[in-house]
């Protein structure tokens, strides 16, 4: 190992153009698989407050069409719709009901300051489906739902905004003109979080629907039990429809099934019109063809990089191999000496892309399509510090393969005299 | 006890145009503890026969018995274990790797020995870099050492794992005659002090004179 260090040094100083070339090379590359990577991560791996993303299946469309003729409907649900369809489902550990959107309503609080805070309608479950940091007082309960209580829970940027530096819980502000109780304060939650995300969480009004259909501004998250397959899930959900069906029949209108409940690729996908049915196997194929590319391309680039590097060593391989290295270990040392250079082109591309991230609106994008800029917190966790890993990995592997099996083979003989 | 045994060996170099052979039916037997030297006019094959010896290279046709074991039978990575625990090799050129210092470059055969520890490699290279009076160049790198001192560093590499054979193929053929005397007189202090057996080339009458047997090659053939 230190031997190989000091060969990489070496090796860097006495052909620094291609050395560097290399390190760059692969810092680029790495940079940029690590950003599409991230953005796609962003949308799929769990953090919290969406800490169950594997487990999670949204409910969040219903679509009806007439019988006979063009008229058909598609939007989220009405309370009542989403419970029909998503209360009670075996394999399901718990369901919580929420509005599907973002509501961006006018706050003032004893600062005086009116600003628009990013609200959200939620039942108590959604305290328990999804995963937020109270940091002060209580969630809002089931009763005070019902009995249309003006509470409410507020993120802590939101709470320091509203009251200055005060405790916020038992504290009043108006929120829409009306008056609104603090119960609780809960660490602040990222955009990205496009399901458990609000600035302000209120109590869901259950009376709120769009007219006859069964729509209305509600979704259901459903929190699938460990080991449960979400087909399971999405054949019950097959069936209600089915009753709703039988039931909207007289009336000359029927039901269409788009596949719901939705899981997180789903989601992450963007595919998730209220009235088309998502594919995301040709959407995965697209993703991995951009990965592949984005790592071959280099990778051959790299390759006639090393080969170039190891051209000046052969006859040190034809001396290694005379005082008894194998074929193999030749292989193998080349490998890991190449690793050692991979990775730190790709710790300097990892940290470029992080640094990407954080300066610039817009690279990423939500799946409701709000551009913004992932926390540090999200970016750096074990499964993308594991996926950048894996990437030196792979395109050490790719692109050190050929020029290392290549030298390998290379007569001892020939080699120790090779100038 | 024979400890090298080459019967009828060839070797023919084909291209694409031309064939040259450059061994023919040679026979040669060393037994332990001989000091032998080659000589002949360049190009007889006198390289070509040390590297047959040495495993880096296989004849056309015949048998090669080092140690009592038929190695032409030997596939790659045993043939690779072999020059390890029991072969040495002194270039005329040196050849140390030189982005390694002298301690790192004489610990080599030692590195692709299994089941030695470092501390064991360590006080094995510091040994032969002692008994061969170069410890104080420990961490220099071969640019920084006179072409004596990188043939000592090379010819530590070449005993540090304790072979019986030391094969060397012009050893002072880079160096001026001071300096290749005192390297004569470490290959012959390796050879009576610890029995190393050695096959040498040299164009260096004197010196072959100093040796147990001179083997004479014309053509790719024995002479005498
Ligand atoms: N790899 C090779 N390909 C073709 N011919 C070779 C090769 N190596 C050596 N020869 C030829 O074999 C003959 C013997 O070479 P060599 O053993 O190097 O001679 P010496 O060491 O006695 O000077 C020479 O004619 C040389 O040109
Ligand atoms: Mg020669």
């Amino acid at each position: 190992m230190k031997n190989k260090l000091k060969q990489i040094i070496y090796d860097m100083r006495t052909q620094p153009v291609i050395a560097w070339v290399t390190v760059i090379g692969t810092a680029l590359s790495i940079f940029l698989i690590m950003t599409v990577v991230m953005m796609q991560q962003v949308n799929v791996m769990s953090f919290a407050p969406e800490s169950h993303r594997d487990r999670m299946l949204y409910g969040m469309f219903f679509n009806r069409e007439m019988i006979e003729g063009e008229n058909s409907s598609s939007a989220s649900l009405s309370y009542d719709m989403a419970k029909r369809l998503y209360a009670e489902l075996k394999g399901v550990e718990k369901t919580a009901y929420q509005t599907l959107g973002i509501e961006k309503v006018d706050a003032k609080g004893t600062t005086g300051e009116k600003f628009t805070v990013d609200t959200r309608q939620t039942d108590d479950n959604f305290w328990e489906v999804y995963d937020h940091k109270l940091l002060e007082g209580r969630y809002y309960t089931a009763d005070e739902m019902m009995s249309e209580r003006k509470v409410c829970v507020v993120s802590e940027s939101t709470a320091r905004r509203l009251f200055g530096g005060e405790s916020a819980v038992g504290q009043y502000f108006e929120l829409d003109h009306k008056d609104y109780e603090v119960v609780g304060v809960v660490a602040n939650s990222s955009i990205f979080a496009s399901m458990a995300y609000a600035q302000v969480f209120v109590p869901l009004d259950t009376d709120a629907s769009w007219g006859e259909g069964g729509f209305g501004p509600f979704m259901a998250s459903l929190l699938v039990e460990k080991g449960v397959d979400f087909e399971d899930v999405r054949n019950q959900v097959k069936a209600r429809y089915a009753e709703v069906d039988a039931e909207i029949k007289p009336e000359g209108f029927r039901t269409v099934y788009h596949g719901a409940p939705f899981d997180q690729e789903i989601i992450a996908s963007g595919h998730r019109g209220s009235n088309t049915t998502p594919d995301t196997s040709s959407d995965r194929y697209m993703r991995y063809a951009i990965y592949a590319i984005l790592l071959i391309v280099p990778a051959i680039n790299l390759s006639s990089m090393l080969h170039s590097r190891l051209r000046r060593r052969v006859s040190e391989i034809g001396v290694r191999r005379a005082f008894g290295c194998t074929k193999m270990r030749i292989v193998a040392d080349i490998i890991a000496e190449n690793l050692i250079v991979t990775i730190i082109g790709g710790i300097i591309g990892f940290v470029l892309g992080i640094i990407f991230a954080q300066c610039y609106d817009g690279l990423y994008t939500d799946p409701t399509g709000t551009a913004a800029r992932p926390a540090l917190s999200i970016l750096l966790n074990w499964t993308i510090l594991g996926i950048a890993f894996g990437t030196c990995f792979f395109l050490n592997i790719i692109s050190a393969a050929v020029p290392a099996w290549q030298a390998s083979r290379l007569n001892p003989v020939e080699a120790i005299n090779a100038k | 006890m024979s400890l090298i045994e080459l019967s009828g060996i060839d070797k023919v170099y084909r291209t694409k145009e031309i064939e040259t052979t450059a061994l023919e039916n040679v026979n040669l037997t060393v037994d332990k503890g001989e000091f032998v030297s080659i000589m002949g006019p360049s190009g007889c094959g006198k390289s070509t026969l040390l590297n047959i010896i040495g495993l880096l290279d296989k004849p056309t046709a015949g048998t090669v018995r080092l140690l009592d074991t038929d190695c032409s039978t030997l596939g790659d990575n045993a043939m690779s274990h072999f020059r390890n625990a029991n072969l040495g090799f002194v270039f005329q050129s040196f050849h140390l790797i030189p982005s390694l210092d002298v301690a790192s470059n004489v610990e080599l055969p030692l590195a692709y020995r299994s089941g030695m520890s470092a501390s064991e490699r360590h006080r094995r290279v510091d040994e032969v870099l002692a008994r061969l009076g170069i410890s104080h160049r420990k961490k220099h790198l071969p640019t920084q050492l006179s072409g004596g001192q990188c043939q000592r560093v090379a010819i530590a590499r070449a005993i540090v794992g304790r072979p019986s054979i030391v094969l060397a193929d012009e050893p002072t053929g880079n160096l001026d005659s001071k300096m290749g005397a005192e390297v004569m007189d470490l290959l012959h202090s390796l050879n009576t002090d610890d029995g190393i057996t050695i096959v040498m080339v040299t164009h260096n009458e004197a010196q072959a004179m100093q040796t147990d047997r001179i083997v004479r090659f014309f053509d790719g053939r024995v002479i005498s």
